[in-house]
């Protein structure tokens, strides 16, 4: 029902020299008025100039961002400029290549009229989408913090951001019109969980929440073009977070695709973000009635964190999502389903009461794919794909991990690293997973249990159980710790002409094809008799079932 | 390496009072025809312009594809795309879609102007289109598609000769309504035809942005190639491969995404499930090649997709996922698992498919897949 925007940094709307937050001219400039209808939404107008210098020079018009240029400090957590541009017509463009700097955002730090310490972005031109023709209000997104700049004036100070101009270069493109300019409003928001700046979800909301606020329904309200659609793409270029912890919060994200720009694209550079820029949070009630559901698909082209670290009544259902492409995600116990991590730098669970059972990992980024770091708990019916040098997971602490039905595809340096100093970590595993290879980073010690079945039933021809039966069951090779002629089982079949063991360790080294043996079975120490008789097979990771018939020897 | 881009029917560079192919104007009103200076693609050309000269009259301009007859799309059907633009934010000026705000018309026969058309309200001051000015703005209208919100007469698949662009004007605050037009590409839909946009050679998805031109001056076309990132949104059918190029095709991992059809907020894109067909036409050569790792959405036309090669090409599934995609035909010449989610049936057409390690989920249909080879 809601997605949140802090109000506009600056409207842009009039004449710039009635902008309360104009601070100057940058070269020289003409036609510095208002431009009708030139905003967004079309109902007001905006701030226009064009820089009256010939062909090679540069024009701008520059802005504080608070009252006496008031500084924000960013050295902790950044804040993003989401700003537009537009060009009169296509005639009107006039403006460089990305190279010569076309299109140019400055932020400065310290105060003055202009500040001398700046960082300088090269966001489009003649040769990039902002001015190859003609646009409506084109989007730039930068991180105050980025520094990806591409000239500098001074030192930039991060403790002390004050102000911020739009540049651009002239060339003539096209015959020898002017190079008319009008900015539209800018916004500034936070990227920090707690802040209220930060854009948030709250209410019974869903993505076209954030596609109504910022695209409007109709030409009164289109604020611009940060977040955008396509089909069931959308396409968002801030942090955000789902939930203010206030408010009650229902968010259902309907299975949609997601995507998050990538920063500083050569063929596009006018997204330039730091992987703080475009984080995103769980920030629900601690309350059953604040709900999550999330199915859809996450691209996100910076290794911006994932903070779902939410432990409490809130509940957050994953209906097989897959996360693509960011940095860390912090999962909490508030969470539950499988879902997809796909090259992700790397999935952490936060709490031991996380349960996303079922899910996939795979091509990690960084040293794991997964971190249990919150201590000793339990998984199943994972799968770890792709982990060339690297580890699957990553466990720091001692206890018990029963993995069950855990698949390993064995790509990377090890399946799991271990990096307790003290105690043990006992691995259990169970229902046919992988016995996971293991590198011991710490000092404390490790123990792989992967108990399966070795069983054999003996019969005669028609199925019928034959009871003390001696059976003997024998490696025939040597792997591992087995060697060959090993007695792996030994006894006398029961009541139901069985004899098994539940507690043959398979061990990693067994990997892939097995561990193979042979197996014999006879009776002849009372009536009736049988003849003997025997057969070779393979323990694989999950046991080893065999029938043996036997001939009446009578 | 290549990327084909269809030739347009319409290059739209002069008014249309000079364009051999024009049609005669709409028989609720005809506006001001003009041409905009740099208004074209690239701008360094022209373009048909419009002027509605009745303030709140509806008004609009037809064109003929071709320069004699029509189309027959009763068997397959072809999608035409144009793109337009408006002079400045305050020469909008048109009213809502449900009022005819910005309309294309499919027209049927011969007649100047057209007596048989479908009309397509695809914009207005309520919609993407027409709420703000925007880059050059695409339409896509599949020949067949019957989403249309008005008809006039009989229309006659078998004989598709014009298209018509149309605005009622609304006093938003400004001047008049003036809109601009871009060349028009008419393209087929079908495996090996002529006019299909294909990839050859080795290819990836930023071919067709290139081909697309990335500068001012060798730009053609807008928007219904596009790319943000390792992100490409496309609004027409593709082949990889034309069955006589070598071709060594690569989506290294890219995400592809097609439009809805008709989507409340943004009506532009009217398809059948043709429209967007997905097509693979490798030579029966090991030296032609194709690899697929990405992400596709189809997005709500679930366009079928072709992969019925059984040759010596080699085509390497890197764990993709598909989503949205129609029936999904695959042939032995591919390799590998893939995801398919919310598709129609992933049917095998021979039994030398390997997918082994696939996963399949949300059916669109009745199964998720069929083993009748």
């Amino acid at each position: 029902m809601t997605f949140a925007l802090p109000t506009a940094n600056n409207g842009h709307t009039g004449d710039p020299n009635s902008n309360a937050r104009y601070l100057a001219e940058i070269g020289s400039l003409s036609n510095v008025q208002n431009k009708q209808q030139g905003n967004l939404p079309i109902t007001l107008g905006a701030g226009q100039w064009r820089p009256s210098g010939a062909a090679g020079s540069v024009g701008g018009i520059g802005y504080e961002f608070q009252a006496s240029q008031a500084a924000w400090d960013i050295s902790s957590d950044t804040k993003v400029l989401l700003w537009h541009n537009q060009y009169n017509a296509p005639n009107r463009i006039q403006v460089g290549t990305v190279a010569q700097g076309g299109a140019r955002i400055r932020v400065y730090s310290s105060t003055g009229s202009m500040p001398t310490d700046y960082k300088e972005y090269y966001l489009g031109g003649s040769d990039t989408p902002n001015a190859e023709c003609i646009k409506g209000q084109y989007p730039f997104v930068v991180d105050l913090n980025d520094t990806s700049e591409d000239a500098t004036g001074g030192t930039f100070d991060n403790t002390d951001v004050t102000s911020y101009a739009f540049l651009t270069r002239t060339e003539d493109m096209v015959g020898t019109s002017d190079n008319w300019n009008y900015m539209g409003s800018c916004f500034v928001v936070d990227t920090t969980k707690s802040s209220a700046s930060t854009p948030t979800f709250t209410g019974a909301s869903d993505w076209d929440d954030a596609v109504s606020l910022i695209q409007g329904t109709d030409y009164t309200d289109k604020l611009g073009n940060w977040v955008r659609k396509i089909g069931s793409v959308y396409f968002i270029d801030m942090p955000w977070r789902i939930g203010d912890n206030s408010t009650s919060t229902q968010f259902d994200d309907a299975g949609v695709t997601v995507i998050s720009p990538v920063s500083n694209d050569t063929a596009d550079p006018r997204v330039r973000a730091t992987t703080q820029a475009f984080r995103t949070y769980l920030n629900l009630r601690n309350n059953a009635a604040d709900t999550a559901d999330i199915s859809g698909t996450y691209v996100w082209g910076t290794r911006a964190a994932f903070d779902f670290d939410q432990d409490d009544a809130a509940i957050v259902t994953f209906d097989s999502p897959t996360f693509k492409g960011m940095g860390g995600f912090a999962l909490g116990s508030s969470i539950t389903g499988p879902a997809t991590w796909d090259d992700v730098d790397p999935v952490v669970f936060a709490d031991t009461g996380v349960n996303v059972d079922g899910s996939t990992f795979k091509n990690q980024n960084g040293d794991h794919a997964l971190e249990m770091t919150a201590g000793a708990m339990d998984i199943a019916d994972m799968r770890f794909e792709g982990y060339a040098s690297a580890h699957a997971v990553l466990i720091d602490t001692a206890g018990t991990y029963n993995l069950d039905n855990v698949y390993f595809d064995q790509s990377g340096t090890n399946d799991i690293e271990t990096t307790h100093a003290s105690g043990t970590v006992t691995i259990n595993v169970s229902n046919g997973g992988t016995t996971p290879t293991v590198t011991e980073t710490g000092a404390g010690t490790v123990v792989v249990n992967n108990n399966v079945t070795i069983s054999v039933t003996v019969t005669e021809s028609d199925g019928t159980p034959i009871t003390t039966a001696r059976v003997e069951v024998v490696a025939a090779e040597t792997v591992g710790t087995i060697t060959t002629g090993d007695v792996l089982l030994t006894g006398t079949t029961n009541g139901s002409g069985v004899l098994e063991t539940t507690t043959f360790n398979y061990e990693s080294a067994f990997n892939p094809t097995g561990l193979d043996v042979t197996y014999k079975a006879r009776k002849a120490s009372a009536s009736p008799y049988w003849k003997p008789a025997s057969g070779s097979g393979t323990v694989s990771g999950a046991g080893l079932s065999v029938v043996v018939q036997m001939i009446s020897d009578e | 390496m290549t990327f084909v881009i269809p030739t347009a029917v319409n290059l739209m560079t002069t008014a249309h009072g000079s364009d051999a192919r024009a049609r005669g104007g709409f028989s609720e009103g005809t506006p001001t025809a003009g041409s905009k200076v740099n208004g074209n693609l690239p701008i360094t050309s022209n373009a048909a312009s419009m002027t509605v000269s009745n303030g709140d009259g509806f008004e609009g301009l037809y064109w003929e594809f071709l320069a004699s007859g029509g189309y027959d799309v009763s068997t397959d059907t072809k999608i035409m795309i144009g793109t337009w633009q408006f002079n400045a934010p305050n020469r909008i000026e048109c009213d809502t879609a449900a009022n005819d705000g910005i309309v294309v018309r499919i027209g049927t026969g011969s007649g100047s102007p057209p007596t048989n058309y479908r009309t397509f309200q695809i914009g207005g001051n309520d919609k993407v289109a027409g709420q703000a000015r925007e880059n050059p703005k695409m339409w896509v209208i599949d020949l067949n598609d019957d989403s249309h919100e008005a008809v006039a007469g009989t229309f006659d698949n078998t004989d598709v000769q014009c298209w018509g662009y149309g605005l009622t004007g609304l006093d938003l605050g400004g001047s008049t309504s003036l809109s601009f037009f871009q060349r028009a590409f008419v393209l087929d839909t079908t495996k090996n035809a002529s006019d299909i946009p294909r990839f050859t050679g080795a290819s990836d998805w930023g071919d067709c942005i290139t081909a697309m031109g990335t500068t001012h001056s060798t730009k053609i076309t807008d928007e219904w190639l596009k790319r943000e990132g390792a992100v490409f949104s496309i609004a027409c059918p593709v082949e990889f491969g034309d069955n006589s190029t070598s071709t060594q095709f690569d989506d290294a991992g890219a995400s592809v995404f097609w439009p809805d059809h008709d989507d409340a907020a943004d009506p532009r894109v009217r398809v059948t499930e043709q429209a967007f067909r997905v097509y693979l036409n490798l030579r029966n050569n090991a030296a032609d090649t194709a690899d697929f790792a990405g992400f596709y959405d189809c997005g709500n036309s679930y366009p079928p997709w072709d992969f019925d090669q059984d040759d010596a090409a080699v085509v390497t599934f890197d764990s993709p996922t598909f989503k949205r995609t129609g029936q999904f035909d695959v042939g032995s010449s591919i390799t590998g698992p893939a995801t398919w989610d919310d598709c129609g049936i992933v049917w095998c057409m021979d039994n030398g498919v390997d997918l082994d390690g696939s996963t399949f989920r949300n059916p669109h249909g009745d199964h998720l897949l069929r083993l009748e080879a």
